[in-house]
């Protein structure tokens, strides 16, 4: 029988370590794709989700019953992306290379239709942003996430939220607006 | 023309209903601002579709990568049976409070109680066996101000007018006081000390009923018929046999 999160976190705290994988079955997907859309690529959204889950369950006696585990492990995900996305630039910045654009360059059926120009504009771009915008703009426009819980994932205000989702809306459309014209 | 805000323009494409798409059909530059407002989330939107699922055996690399570093958790009775325990655990939790609060009260109030016996008996000893020196200790500082102000009243005597005003309300406080000391003073079988508070008591009640204003040979005249000069000097006599008492019972 499958337990509920509710139940799944109580026997963890009641010395049962292994209840803790039905919350990663359940929950690893939702944090790989947010930590994919801000990270940019498969390897690095893969540590994100070991990463959450792995501080999910060290501090897992501060995860309240009432609320809702999947909530708290995406923020959790988002997070430690955002976390990991800061740690790569610092990286880059010292090594003096250029960061490699943030988003995910695995083709999908849809994605075959943009141009090979297109493409690289838009990965272009969006390594542009800063990382509050593009994960701001990835959560609003790819996720489908309400300003107002953006703001929570990202512990900002709802209005710096709004004004980075913006930001990031019109550094993309700069980008790419060329490229329209030439089209 | 006014054109549309990039602000309006993005929150048109958000919403398209409005007074506002009215204009954009009818402006082509902001219809032109409009379009790639419209690339950018439809790019998104395309990037978020193309993107392919998570990989199969995510679940399993992730659990196989986090499972050696997991700590057992001790039972914790508190939160695993919910907010009853919550709710009984408070309960104890707040019982054992108001409970060590009343074992502390109880313990202060014997504590009072068994010094109160043990000091009641030894006070009393010391009462009868020195006559008036408990009774001196406490009113040690009633004598002190009733020395100064018979000291004033004598030397008042020597001023024209004076104020009697601050006079006479220390003589009506010292009055009440002296009438208690009294009183104790009976039970302390000290008759040099009560004879003085007698004496003092006629001072005090001279004093607090003068009228607001005493002139010098109204002072004199109360002086001389107190005799305060005498008063004061048994007061000293008294204190100084007292205090003397109290040093050799000290050593």
């Amino acid at each position: 029988m499958d337990l509920s999160d509710r139940e799944c976190v109580e026997a963890v705290l009641n010395g049962d370590p292994d209840a803790y994988r039905d919350l990663v079955c359940r929950y690893s997907g939702i944090v790989f794709r947010a930590a994919r859309r801000i990270t940019g690529n498969d390897a690095d959204a893969e540590e994100v989700v070991q990463d959450s889950f792995l501080r999910g369950y060290l501090q897992i006696r501060k995860f309240e019953l009432r609320a809702d585990f999947g909530t708290w492990i995406y923020r959790i995900g988002v997070n430690c992306a955002l976390d990991l996305l800061r740690k790569r630039r610092r990286q880059a910045e010292s090594a003096g290379d250029e960061l490699p654009p943030a988003v995910d360059g695995a083709a999908g059926p849809e994605r075959l239709l943009l141009s090979a120009e297109l493409d690289h504009r838009w990965r272009s771009a969006m390594g542009r942003l800063t990382d509050v915008e593009a994960a701001a703009f990835s959560l609003r426009h790819m996720e489908d996430r309400a300003v107002s819980e953006i703001a929570e994932l990202l512990a900002i205000s709802v209005e710096s939220a709004k004004q980075s989702v913006f930001r990031a809306v019109q550094k993309l459309r700069r980008e790419l607006a060329p490229l329209r014209v030439k089209q | 023309m006014k054109h549309l805000s990039d602000e309006e323009l993005y929150g048109l494409k958000q919403s398209p209903e409005g007074g506002l798409a009215k204009h954009l059909r009818e402006c082509e530059e902001c219809s032109a601002r409009y379009q790639e407002f419209a690339a950018v989330l439809e790019s998104a939107a395309a990037e978020a579709a193309g993107t392919p699922p998570p990989p199969g055996d995510l679940n399993d690399r992730v659990w196989a990568a986090i499972h050696p570093s997991l700590p057992v958790y001790r039972r914790e009775e508190q939160r695993s049976s919910g907010w009853f325990a919550g709710w009984w655990t408070q309960r104890l939790v707040w019982g054992g409070a108001l409970a060590a609060l009343a074992l502390i009260g109880t313990a202060f109030w014997a504590g009072r109680l068994f010094e109160r016996e043990r000091a009641g008996p030894d006070l009393a000893s010391q009462a009868a066996s020195q006559p008036g020196r408990v009774v001196l200790v406490v009113v040690r500082e009633h004598l002190d101000r009733s020395e100064r102000l018979l000291v004033e009243l004598d030397h008042a005597g020597h001023l024209a007018r004076m104020e009697d005003g601050p006079l006479a309300r220390e003589a009506s406080d010292l009055l009440e006081d002296n009438r208690l000391y009294r009183q104790t003073t009976a039970v302390s079988k000290d008759p040099a000390l009560a004879q003085v508070l007698d004496r003092l008591d006629r001072v005090l009640v001279e004093v607090s009923h003068q009228p607001a204003a005493l002139d010098g040979g109204g002072i004199a005249r109360l002086r001389e018929q107190m005799n305060v000069d005498g008063l004061l000097f048994e007061l000293r006599v008294v204190r100084d046999r007292h205090n003397r008492i109290e040093k050799e019972t000290k050593l």
